[in-house]
């Protein structure tokens, strides 16, 4: 499968899109599960909250406003999916459902639905949770069975865990970043059924741990904490939302890889994944126009 | 809107001398966007709009007269301004909370009422038709404000006009007393006018 | 601190931190329709410049005039004269030096001075209480965030045109839902500078 198409016009088979949105469905149950054994039943909950809402969201309006109903494509469900997982365990049930809502209806759906946002859905809800109640966004359960309510994270804290400790995710975070083997068998099968290309994934936390080093942050912690690992993966190489051109998309990986080192230095957040994939998300279509010209050019030439 | 190869220029033009009344009023609306958090405030500074832009449309319609084309909107800007100037004060001795609610925007008021009055037309109308338009457009412009500050407040701090109207267990959406829930909520009202006038016209036409 | 690194941070401030369309809700107005990268740049530059001379002038004319005079309750009338002034100087240096560039604007520059950008920063300044020079640098980086404004959001309604918006929302509303989705993004520099 050819990833680097335009996404607007070409992913609106539903064939297509519903084995694309499965794959990544599957790829994203390790965090699921990881998560489920860090935080206990409550992030199962979180997490089945925010992706129900998400499904029922875009039915209701694709419903209200005359549309096939297309919720059988599972982008809806994926989306429902990564907000869970980029919430912190036991967050309010009524947190979680509206920002599912908010994703599907108002980022996505307002523009037309799937292929027509110009942001990543589940970071814009994530971004408007944050804005709207950052309390329960800042405020992170311990791992089952530490004897703590809540905890400082490895960005608040930096040094206070060992490297196994940050790969294998017994520490507070949100649900699906915590555990960083569980994301990286994700990846591997993401890219070995071809859904996404390393390329974003890689450039993105190498360029952020390379920068995060010039600031002065260690350079493995920078990668295996927070939410970098997650997002880099299952969010910044969103087909909707990522150049469509490889010089693009290199840009814009590393660009959001910088972005991250810079926020997490110096911005009032610990975390800075969220803005960093969505800034990078509103220069995408900038930085088409830069390379397409050339790319187009290119093509014709090969076919001529 | 279709055609792409029309300058920038003359988009903005269109803005200033566009006669859609609910476009006018939602571009009127955008410079006092940050500060149209509350329902009372809002309604104030709609009022103080409302008044400046009438004052403002009868000298315009009797400057714009007598001032070459090319010169009509810096003529009217200015006008606009010395009323926006005295809606201030008179905001600021009698009314402190709507004063106090402006801040710094207070000189936005300027800036809407150009686009209320449709800049790029005025003195093309007599000052009769003139001063009918700007009450029209002034009427709108509060019922505009007040819905705006409205949805805000409710969403945005759980009260209206500062009385609790919702459960006790209401958590606020900080996210609507920020400039991004201002562009939201406006973007989201002018769709929801475009939707029920459309049913409207849609009703009135097979009628 | 050094006075360059003070200046950096005065920079960062105004053109992502505090940005004057996303921060600010000021200057919106001008983006409602705008699709075009190359026309959007230039606009954003043309008020850019504008800005920088109508921050000057303002801060000149309030300093030199009405607070000897005694006139301050005229400030917005003086400001709004300085936004003029500023956008004339503006439009005949463009003609003079660029004559493609104001013809592709649509001849009269004018209507720039409807921007509640222009306004915005001159009454900004005065609040902060700038010295001449801080409130120019001010004018020049607030302009600089309102061209980096401009030029993303004529990126995003140039992806946007192939999207199948709902016909009520098309035009201004889903420009200013846009322009929400953008702010929330821009909240990641809350802190920076």
């Amino acid at each position: 499968m050819n990833l680097h198409l335009s996404p607007a016009p070409h992913v609106h088979s539903p064939q297509s899109t519903r084995v694309l949105m499965l794959n990544v469905i599957v790829a994203l149950l390790p965090c699921v599960i990881a998560g489920v054994w860090v935080f206990g039943f409550a992030a199962l909950a979180t997490v089945l909250v925010s992706t129900v809402a998400a499904v029922l969201g875009e039915l209701v309006w694709q419903a209200l406003t005359k549309q096939k109903v297309r919720v059988d494509d599972l982008s809806a469900a994926v989306t429902g999916l990564i907000l869970g997982l980029n919430l912190p365990a036991g967050a309010p049930w009524w947190l979680a459902a509206l920002g599912g809502v908010f994703a599907v209806v108002i980022v996505k759906g307002l523009f037309g639905g799937l292929g027509d946002n110009f942001i990543n859905p589940a970071l814009a809800a994530r971004a408007m949770l944050l804005a709207s109640w950052p309390k329960y966004l800042t405020h992170w359960p311990a791992p089952a069975g530490v004897d703590a309510v809540t905890a400082a994270t490895p960005l608040a804290s930096p040094g206070s865990y060992t490297t196994a400790q940050l790969f294998l995710g017994r520490i507070p975070g949100a649900i699906g970043e915590v555990c960083k083997l569980a994301i990286l068998i994700g990846f591997v099968y993401l890219v070995v059924t071809k859904t996404i290309s390393w390329r974003i994934p890689v450039a993105m936390v190498a360029s952020a741990a390379l920068c995060g080093w010039v600031l002065g942050a260690n350079p493995v912690a920078t990668a295996l904490s927070g939410g970098l690992l997650f997002g880099a993966v299952f969010m910044a190489t969103d087909y909707v939302t990522c150049p469509m051109t490889v010089p693009g998309q290199w840009v814009y990986a590393v660009g959001a890889g910088l972005l991250v080192a810079i926020f997490r230095r110096f911005s009032v957040y610990p975390e800075g994944v969220t803005y960093a994939i969505l800034l990078a998300n509103i220069s995408a279509p900038l930085l088409d126009r830069c390379f397409r010209r050339r790319v187009y050019g290119h093509e014709k030439g090969e076919k001529a | 809107m279709a055609e792409m190869n029309t300058s920038l220029g003359a988009r903005v033009e269109t803005a200033l001398t566009t006669k859609n009344p609910a476009l006018r009023l939602a571009l009127g609306a955008c410079p006092l966007l940050a500060v149209a958090t509350r329902a009372a405030s809002s309604l104030g500074m709609g009022v103080a709009t409302a008044c400046a832009l009438v004052c403002a449309a009868l000298f315009g319609a009797i400057f714009g007269k007598i001032t070459p084309e090319k010169g009509r909107l810096p003529v009217f800007l200015l006008i606009c301004a010395a009323f926006a100037g005295a809606a201030h004060m008179v905001l600021q001795g009698w009314f402190p909370a709507v004063s106090e609610g402006l801040g710094l925007y207070a000189p936005m008021i300027a800036v809407s009422c150009l686009f209320l009055g449709g800049a790029g037309r005025i003195g093309e109308d007599g000052i009769g038709k003139a001063l009918a338009d700007a009450v029209g457009m002034g009427v709108g412009f509060i019922c505009l404000m007040t819905a705006l500050g409205a949805v805000r407040e409710l969403i945005g701090c759980g009260t209206v006009f500062g009385a609790a109207v919702l459960p006790a267990g209401f958590e606020p959406m900080l996210m609507l007393a920020m400039p991004a829930g201002g562009f939201l909520a406006l973007g989201l009202l002018m769709g929801v006018c475009n939707a029920v006038s459309g049913r409207n016209k849609k009703k009135g036409a097979s009628a | 601190m050094s006075d360059f690194s003070r200046i950096l941070l005065f920079l960062v401030s105004c053109v992502f931190t505090q940005n004057i369309v996303f921060a600010r809700a000021l200057g919106f107005t001008a983006m409602g329709d705008e699709r075009r990268v190359e026309t959007a740049a230039g606009y954003g530059l043309v008020v850019a410049l504008a800005m920088t001379l109508s921050s000057a002038l303002a801060w000149l004319l309030d300093m030199l005039v009405l607070v000897p005079a005694g006139m301050i309750h005229l400030r917005i009338v003086a400001f709004a004269l300085a936004v003029l002034v500023a956008v004339w100087l503006v439009e005949k240096l463009a003609v003079a030096a660029r004559p493609a560039l104001a013809e592709s604007l649509g001849g009269s520059l004018m209507p720039v001075a409807a921007n509640c950008a222009l306004l915005g920063i001159a009454v900004l300044n005065y609040e902060a209480g700038y010295t001449l020079g801080q409130a120019v640098l001010s004018g020049l980086f607030g302009g600089l965030g309102f061209l980096v404004a401009i030029v993303l959001m004529a990126g995003v309604q140039e992806r946007l045109e192939t999207s199948r918006i709902p016909e009520t929302l098309k035009g201004m509303p889903i420009a200013l839902i846009s322009a929400s989705l953008i702010a929330l993004a821009f909240m990641g520099f809350t802190g920076i500078a």
